[in-house]
C-alpha cells in the first residue's frame, strides 16, 4: 500500500519528473504473472518491470523489515495517512515477500549510483521534491 | 568496490511481455528506480 502511494506520487509531479529527462523505472520483487495481473488495473506514466529473484535487492543492500517496525508510532501513522487519503490494504501476492524493503536508487548516464534512499521502515521512502532536486543536480553535473 | 564505484549497467529486469530489460539501455540517461515492497 506504501508502495502504491510511492508510486502514486511519482504520477502526480510526472511532469516534473518528465522534464528532467530521466527514466524512471518502478521495479517489483514478484513474480511475472503477478505483474501481468497488476498491469490489467493499473496504469502509469512509467515503466513497471519486476525482479522476482530479487537480485537487484540484494546487489542494492535492501532490507527486509521486521514485526516491531510495523508497529512504531511512525508506521501506523503513515498508515493511517494513506488509509485516510482513500489508499488502501491489500495483501500482498502470497508469491510476494511481505517483508521485503524497498528503494530509490538514482544512477549517473554512465550507470554510476549517485544516490541512494533505502527505506528503514514500511512506509520511509524520500519526498518527491528530494527526488526531483536530486535528479536535477545530477543533470546539471552533466551527469 | 563500493556501491558508488560500481557500474550497474549489468542489472536485469523482466518486462511485463517476459522479455529482458537492462539497464545497460539506458546509458547516456539519467535513471531513477523505485524499488517497490510488492505490488498489493
Amino acid at each position: 500500500m506504501a508502495c502504491q502511494a510511492h508510486l502514486g506520487e511519482v504520477q502526480a509531479r510526472w511532469p516534473d519528473f518528465a522534464a528532467t529527462h530521466a527514466v524512471v523505472l518502478g521495479v517489483a520483487p514478484s513474480p511475472l504473472e503477478v505483474l501481468r495481473a497488476y498491469l490489467t488495473t493499473t496504469s502509469w506514466s512509467f515503466e513497471i518491470v519486476c525482479d522476482p529473484e530479487r537480485i537487484a535487492y540484494r546487489r542494492l543492500s535492501l532490507a527486509r523489515a521486521r514485526w516491531r517496525d510495523y508497529l512504531r508510532p511512525k508506521v501506523l501513522f503513515g498508515y493511517l495517512k494513506i488509509l485516510f487519503h482513500g489508499g488502501r490494504v491489500k495483501r500482498p501476492s502470497g508469491q510476494e515477500d511481505l517483508h521485503q524493503l524497498g528503494g530509490d536508487f538514482l544512477f549517473d548516464r554512465s550507470l554510476r549510483l549517485r544516490q541512494a534512499w533505502r527505506s528503514r521502515d514500511p512506509i520511509d521512502r524520500p519526498s518527491m521534491d528530494e527526488l526531483l532536486n536530486a535528479l536535477q543536480r545530477v543533470a546539471d553535473n552533466n551527469g | 568496490m563500493s556501491a558508488k564505484e560500481e557500474n550497474w549497467a549489468d542489472l536485469e529486469f523482466l518486462r511485463a511481455d517476459g522479455s529482458t530489460l537492462r539497464l545497460a539501455e539506458f546509458a547516456n540517461r539519467t535513471v531513477l528506480l523505485i524499488l517497490l515492497r510488492h505490488l498489493a
